[in-house]
């Protein structure tokens, strides 16, 4: 089944690493180098909006429009980063990323062969992300 | 049966393998090792075969309200897996105080991935200072994992100590501590899970128990103490 709209997927650990990436579609397929260039970007750019902000206790960039895209970030406070970058005007990607946030808490961090701050390998996280930004799923976050 | 109470035991499980390994990491081969992520994979299909309510939740959820809406385990299952633990580290490590102290490190090892799934389901935004996170430990984290609340008491003049009490503790359901473990501190993964959880969320923190219903006192007393509270990464001193 189609993913609802996205474009592709990223988790970075805290200090900055890609743990993990999806792509669903074709669209801006990135190579292994792009995707981990992208993560750590993305990493050090969350940090300075942090600093520049006028807001006090801001705590970083949660959405980038573009022409071309959207990029929505969720930064747990343990300072794991889930984002997605979908098709503009994209509905209910803070919802999603809260979802995926807790697949990677069930089917992540509770597989005891899991490493923490490692990649990403884990099958039944796969199969429940997979599940998740099926479209007609994403659509009912919106209840 | 009694009540029931929710499940980290495959977090247990966790801790076991990853402080038991590091112990003995040498006897293990790759084999075993490719081995045992499969069977792990075998295992975890077939506990999580639910699938996931999808809710949109806005706000912090109460302690009662997550509580209710996990996956439970029957509490004497747990109760007598814990107990399993135990003994068995009685058995390999033979000296009382080691046992506390390896309970310690699998508290701290559960602690440091179960934050996540705390923070996850219950809601719960920064908390403007100790008091408030101590709080919430008692009246959601308690509530969210064992099914029981505690209360906070005991507080210093500068809100940095603090302590936690049990009144129930489902850990000790049918416990009687022999002449010969009168040292041991039977529930220490508790405290290890609260100082490895802390730790996560940037507050280093010192966990003792200072009364326990075992030792014959009539409550279980868990000290809290704030050691330091360690800044985010950023901003990185340009200068240094």
């Amino acid at each position: 089944m189609a993913a609802a709209a996205i474009y592709s997927l990223f988790i970075i650990n805290k200090s900055g690493g890609l743990i993990y990436y999806k792509e669903y579609g074709s669209a801006g397929r990135m190579d292994t180098n792009d995707s981990l260039r992208v993560a750590s970007l993305w990493h050090s750019m969350h940090a300075i909006s942090q600093q520049l902000s006028p807001t006090v206790g801001c705590s970083g960039i949660e959405l980038l429009e573009a022409d071309a895209f959207d990029l929505h970030c969720f930064q747990s406070l343990t300072g794991t980063k889930f984002f997605v970058v979908c098709e503009p005007g994209t509905l209910h990607m803070d919802a999603l990323l809260k979802v995926i946030y807790e697949l990677y808490t069930d089917y992540v961090l509770k597989n005891p062969f899991y490493e923490m701050e490692m990649p990403i390998r884990c099958e039944l996280f796969d199969l429940n992300l997979s599940q998740a930004v099926q479209k007609d799923r994403v659509a009912l976050l919106g209840r | 049966m009694g009540r029931c109470i929710r499940l980290v035991l495959l977090a247990l499980v966790s801790a076991c393998l990853s402080s038991r390994r590091s112990q003995s990491r040498t006897s293990f081969s790759s084999d075993n090792r490719s081995a045992d992520l499969i069977s792990a994979q075998l295992t975890g299909t077939k506990l999580d075969l639910q699938s996931r309510p999808m809710s949109r939740v806005v706000g912090p959820r109460s302690g009662d309200a997550i509580f209710a809406s996990v996956e439970r385990v029957n509490a004497e299952l747990f109760t007598l897996t814990y107990g399993a633990i135990v003994r068995q580290l009685l058995t390999d490590l033979e000296e009382v105080d080691e046992v506390n102290k390896q309970l310690d490190q699998m508290g701290y090892n559960i602690g440091i991935r179960l934050i996540d799934e705390f923070l996850a389901k219950s809601n719960v935004t920064r908390c403007v200072d100790f008091r408030e996170t101590a709080e919430v430990i008692a009246k959601v984290g308690f509530k969210m994992f064992l099914g029981v609340t505690a209360s906070v008491t005991n507080w210093d003049a500068d809100g940095t100590c603090c302590s936690i009490v049990l009144e129930d503790n489902p850990l000790v359901d049918f416990v009687e501590l022999p002449d010969t473990c009168q040292g041991l501190y039977y529930c220490n993964i508790l405290s290890g899970v609260i100082r490895g959880a802390l730790e996560m969320v940037s507050m280093k923190t010192e966990v003792t128990w200072l009364r326990d219903m075992l030792r014959g006192d009539d409550i279980f007393e868990l000290q809290v103490k704030l050691l330091k509270q360690v800044p985010e990464e950023y901003p990185y001193k340009d200068d240094e």
